[in-house]
């Protein structure tokens, strides 16, 4: 008798234990990939290249800007890239956000004055310079 | 027959808990997805920052600037915009046009008179921009009035449009 209660005791507690574990497992789970996709480097690729080229568009020669990059070299590093993070071509006026190997998102601006630019501590430097 | 009723209880729990998990699991999935997917999109913006700088070239102070009505007036150099951008297929176009507005104290008020008229880009972008949908250019509307610097009793009557239909790309 006392056996028997100890059996159904142990059987009851593996249900519990296993059916928690499953819970936990399953939210873990929806944690990681919620997590994951909110750091993805294609994202914040878009998102920065629409943010500086805006930026740019915006500015008047003369204006110099200082943007806080700290995010891309994060998400570079989560990505291991060690490339170029951002690329401004003054030739055919386009950014470029690259966190990735072999990726990048480009974005181009309408701004006919030159962008002299530089990454230096996690920051984007920016001076718009008149051409003429 | 309880007894039988409670076992019959947890083995149906089972199935039923993983489809449940199922459930929460796709449809998380299935928001960020959507969540993720979608486009930032700054077409309205760059219209607008657009339409400032063209405003702002042209007029000063609620007066036209000068030059403005000169035949060598070349509004993509003085507003600073790039050449490349603004052709035809390309990703942006803009519309000024000048008007004669009339005196402003004397009361008479002319027809509206074309005095310049300037624009660049895809020009298409004037037929998208009543349309709505997704793939078609955002557009800024901007009308408003300013007054001869040499004779405040004259105003011009200024209509800009301006467009942007540029949606970036993946390399």
């Amino acid at each position: 008798m006392k056996r028997g209660w100890n059996k159904k005791a142990a059987e009851l507690l593996l249900e519990n234990v296993i059916f928690f574990i499953l819970v936990i497992l399953f939210f873990v789970a929806m944690f990681y990939f919620v997590n994951r996709a909110s750091t993805q480097a294609s994202i914040a690729e878009q998102i920065n290249a629409k943010q500086i080229a805006l930026v740019i568009d915006k500015a008047k020669p003369g204006t110099e800007i200082i943007m806080d990059v700290s995010e891309l070299y994060e998400i570079a590093k989560e990505n291991d890239f060690e490339g170029h993070l951002v690329i401004i071509d003054n030739n055919n006026k386009k950014v470029v956000v690259n966190l990735a190997s072999g990726k990048g998102y480009s974005y181009d601006f309408f701004n006919g004055a030159g962008i002299v630019w530089n990454l230096k501590d996690k920051k984007l430097y920016l001076e718009v310079v008149s051409n003429e | 027959m309880n007894k039988l009723n409670k076992k019959a209880d947890s083995r149906l729990l089972s199935p039923w808990l993983f489809f449940v998990f199922a459930i929460i699991g796709v449809s998380i999935v299935i928001g960020v997805w959507i969540f993720y997917a979608i486009e930032t999109d700054i077409r309205f913006a760059e219209a607008r920052t657009l339409s400032n700088r063209l405003i702002s070239t042209i007029s000063e102070n609620g007066y036209l600037k000068e030059g403005v009505l000169g035949e060598s007036f070349d509004i993509l150099e003085k507003a600073e915009l790039t050449n490349k951008s603004f052709v035809r297929g390309g990703n942006f176009y803009f519309n000024v046009i000048v008007y004669d507005g009339g005196v402003v104290d004397g009361g008479v008020v002319g027809e509206e008179v074309v005095l310049r008229n300037f624009w660049g880009g895809e020009t298409d972008f004037e037929t998208q921009c009543r349309l709505i949908g997704k793939p078609l250019a955002k557009c800024v509307y901007d009308e408003f009035i300013v007054l001869n610097k040499t004779d405040p009793n004259q105003y011009f009557k200024i209509k800009i449009l301006a467009g942007s239909n540029q949606l970036g790309k993946k390399i």
